[in-house]
């Protein structure tokens, strides 16, 4: 039988606690060296043209035409992307509109963090308009949002999101193997290059896909206290620098709608306060009934309207819009 | 809470902290234990805090009873009648717990076959994590202070931290009281040396753990959830993934607490001495889960053995006792074959070797490597299957389709490397010799050991961080 005892003898002559530091500084410089691999390893086509790469864009976007009179941005996640045309609604309400919805994983505080800087407070409205999913899981850490610190090579933005850390180095890894085996293959829809210049996503718009299932949908479950940790960022973040936000209710499958309509309400009337220009908020919830919609206008099941489904949800926005700019100039 | 959860890398530290606290200025052992034991009922209510009521009930009975013995002479009707009642009482927990499902179902299957109405409703009940290595634990503890091979132990906050001890409470190692009692009787004394082994233990545990078990689950879930479509070589890669996840998922939280009781400046045993490199399958046993192949070896087939030493006595004794070992692992027939099946082939191995004497041949350890691996992974679809009938179905369709896997290779690269750390292992689930690299020279090793921990532990990280949920320990359930 072998020794049931464990008996630690000290093994050589250096202490153990210098062994521990250095195992430590062994740990942190192998970090050093794969971090430094990420930056200088140009991304690989599977990258550099997946859909979340199109953040760069979006932010660009948002910078360069910082300033435009009267410019509108939507902020959400990719439910806003496939379902709503930003320039289709310009050119109903005549005035710039870009379209900022990215994807759900990503946090709705993330995405306000990351746009916060290109808004400006005297010429901007910005239209919120979160997927219930969106909510149910805001994290400031998700694994979506180490994936766009990893794309854009945001070396501040991971100092200050330790957490992510490990994963970058997972993606250098699997950018690695890419270059190695020489792939470059990006989903036809899920493509950065399937955005316009006013970023909405029109690669899913050609394609004909069979009705999906959404019988089985519930809404998610959105904690009180998480709609009220949202909301609470978005008026730090946007309101106190004087940004005017709308919000506007996501595109739900009706299935959701019916089989909660309690949750769906509850939501809607808590996230309309976020409706703001300066102090004053808007208490009175959306009339929810537009932007519940039957299966068939949806292209899959994550949420995502095809083109049918978008035409109705851009008219349901730019409606919203409309009403919210004729009560303020009232 | 988990070992590999981020929860525990939070609650751990500030265990030590307050030790460590403790240690240099109050220097109060009863503050020591009190911290320990606390933190050990925080540790096991994580998962439900009604099971402390269990522990709590188990540490008592046994505190009591071997006070109790104490006071009887050995061999007296009163020593016994306390160790019957600690034993009936460990028994009866165990039982119920774990056992009352099977039986009762099995008891309404057999008196349906025998034509007679058995109509009762069923209980759901909840199997308290850690139950079967706690109870064999005390009642390890109570035989030994009956046959006077241990002292009771008077002080009941010492007793109670010995039984819950967070390290090693829910999956063992199984620790003798003589051992681990005398280590809260006295200040302990962490320091740096045995704190760096302790980290090198867990780094290598969450290795096996994250890296190694985690990553084949995933494969020998879609094996055996898919079995009847999949061809034999698929299979057959299969029951590896499951041997090698396994032993991956066990010897990883052995290491774990090991290592964390080092840090905490307590010994535990050795669990796990490489056994998938064994060339017999009584080698083996030696070293799978050592501490509780130590405790059937001594409190079932010690007893079963009492008397005239015959073969065909010490073989009955051997297969009782898988037997029993099956049974703890599980209440259902697939554990009690799995078991069993293992003390016929001690039993066979017994005679063959009695037989025939083995030369130190390469191609006969090859052979030897290859029967016993061989056994164990074709036995393990019996561990991992949900009945009888599907591991006799899944085990027929791996042989009459024999061949080449078309499916699930991808699982190969993590049994390469569960096989390299055991070939870098000294065999133990300790690492105070370091790792077999003395060929490199002390620099080299060392450097390179560095290296490889440094590496594992990134790995261990982005593995962990890259899941969304961290996996629980395999053993949890038995």
């Amino acid at each position: 039988m072998p020794s049931s005892t464990s008996s630690f003898e000290p093994r050589t002559q250096v202490a153990g606690h210098k062994r521990l530091a250095a195992l430590v500084a062994c740990v942190l410089g192998i970090i050093a060296l794969w971090l430094a691999a990420w930056i200088a390893m140009p991304l690989s086509p599977v990258s550099s043209q997946r859909y979340l790469a199109a953040v760069e864009d979006k932010v660009a976007m948002l910078a360069e035409t910082k300033g435009e009179e009267d410019r509108i941005v939507l902020i959400a996640g990719s439910g806003a992307a496939f379902s709503i045309s930003a320039r289709q609604i310009g050119e109903t309400l005549d005035r710039p509109v870009y379209n900022g919805g990215l994807q759900a994983g990503v946090g709705l505080r993330n995405l306000v963090d990351l746009y916060a800087p290109h808004l400006d407070p005297d010429k901007d409205l910005v239209v919120l308009l979160p997927e219930p999913e969106m909510l149910a899981s805001d994290a400031l850490y998700s694994q979506t949002w180490c994936d766009v610190l990893f794309l854009t090579k945001d070396v501040g933005g991971l100092a200050r999101r330790l957490r992510c850390v490990p994963n970058v180095l997972w993606r250098t890894w699997q950018e690695g193997q890419h270059h190695i085996n020489g792939t470059n293959t990006v989903d036809p829809v899920y493509r950065r290059s399937g955005f316009n210049a006013r970023g909405d996503l029109t690669s899913h718009l050609g394609m004909e896909r069979p009705v999906p299932d959404l019988s089985d949908y519930h809404h998610p479950d959105i904690p009180g206290e998480m709609l009220r940790t949202i909301t609470s960022h978005v008026r730090q973040t946007l309101n106190a620098r004087g940004i005017e936000t709308l919000y506007v209710p996501a595109a739900m499958p009706l299935a959701g709608c019916e089989k909660s309509p309690e949750q769906v309400a509850t939501m809607a009337r808590e996230l309309a306060t976020l409706t703001a220009r300066g102090a004053q908020r808007d208490a009175v919830g959306p009339d929810l009934a537009p932007f519940c919609l039957p299966p068939e206008m949806f292209f899959d099941g994550a949420g995502h309207l095809n083109g049918r489904g978008r035409v109705v949800q851009t008219a349901n926005v730019a409606r919203a819009i409309s009403r919210h700019l004729e009560r303020t100039q009232e | 809470m988990l070992f590999s959860s981020g929860t525990f890398w939070l609650f751990f530290p500030v265990v030590v902290a307050l030790l460590v606290a403790n240690r240099f200025v109050l220097r109060s052992v009863a503050l020591q234990n009190a911290i320990i034991l606390g933190a050990s009922y925080v540790f096991y209510g994580w998962w439900d805090w009604r099971f402390l009521g269990l522990i709590i009930a188990s540490t008592l009975v046994d505190y009591i009873a071997a006070l109790r013995m104490e006071r009887h002479a050995k061999g007296t009707s009163g020593r016994r009648r306390w160790l019957h009642l600690s034993v009936f009482a460990n028994l009866s927990i165990l039982g119920f717990f774990k056992y009352f499902g099977f039986f009762a179902n099995e008891l309404k299957a057999g008196l349906s076959a025998a034509g007679l109405s058995a109509e009762w409703g069923t209980l759901d009940i909840i199997l308290p994590v850690g139950i079967s290595f706690y109870t064999l634990q005390t009642l390890s503890y109570s035989i030994d202070v009956y046959y006077g091979r241990a002292r009771a132990e008077g002080n009941l906050l010492r007793y109670a931290t010995y039984v819950a001890f967070f390290p090693q409470l829910v999956a063992g190692p199984i620790e003798r009281a003589r051992k681990l009692i005398p280590q809260f009787a006295t200040l302990a004394r962490p320091s740096w040396e045995p704190a760096y082994e302790g980290v090198r233990l867990i780094i290598a545990g969450l290795f096996l753990k994250v890296v190694i078990a985690d990553n084949l689950a995933p494969y020998v879930d879609a094996v055996f959830g898919n079995y009847t479509a999949l061809d034999g070589g698929a299979l057959m890669l299969g029951a590896l993934y499951f041997s090698i996840q396994i032993y991956a998922d066990f010897a990883g939280y052995s290491s774990i607490a090991i290592g964390l009781a080092a840090i905490m400046g307590f010994r535990l045993s050795t669990n796990f001495a490489t056994p998938f490199l064994a060339t017999s399958i009584s080698a083996l046993w030696r070293g799978w889960n050592i501490t509780l192949t130590l405790f059937f070896r001594d409190y079932v087939y010690a007893e079963l053995r009492k008397g005239k030493r015959t073969e065909r006595r010490i073989a009955l004794a051997n297969i009782a006792t898988f037997f029993v070992s099956g049974l703890w692992h599980g209440a259902n027939w697939t554990f009690i074959i799995w078991g069993t099946v293992h003390g016929v082939l001690l039993v066979a191995e017994r005679r063959w070797r009695a037989a025939v004497t083995l030369a130190d041949r390469l191609w006969l350890k090859g052979a030897g490597w290859l029967y016993t691996f061989g056994l164990f992974v074709a036995l393990s679809i019996f561990f991992r299957s949900p009945d009888i009938a599907s591991a006799l179905h899944y085990t027929g369709r791996m042989v009459a389709d024999v061949g080449l896997p078309q499916s699930q290779r991808g699982g190969l690269i993590f049994v390469a490397f569960s096989f390299v750390v055991d070939a870098l292992w000294h065999g133990r689930t300790r690492l105070d010799r370091g790792l077999r690299l003395d060929w490199m020279g002390p620099r080299a090793k060392d450097a390179s050991e560095m290296v490889l921990f440094a590496t594992a532990l990134i790995l261990v990280l982005i593995n962990a961080t890259t899941r969304q949920e961290a996996n629980a320990f395999i053993y949890f359930q038995f």
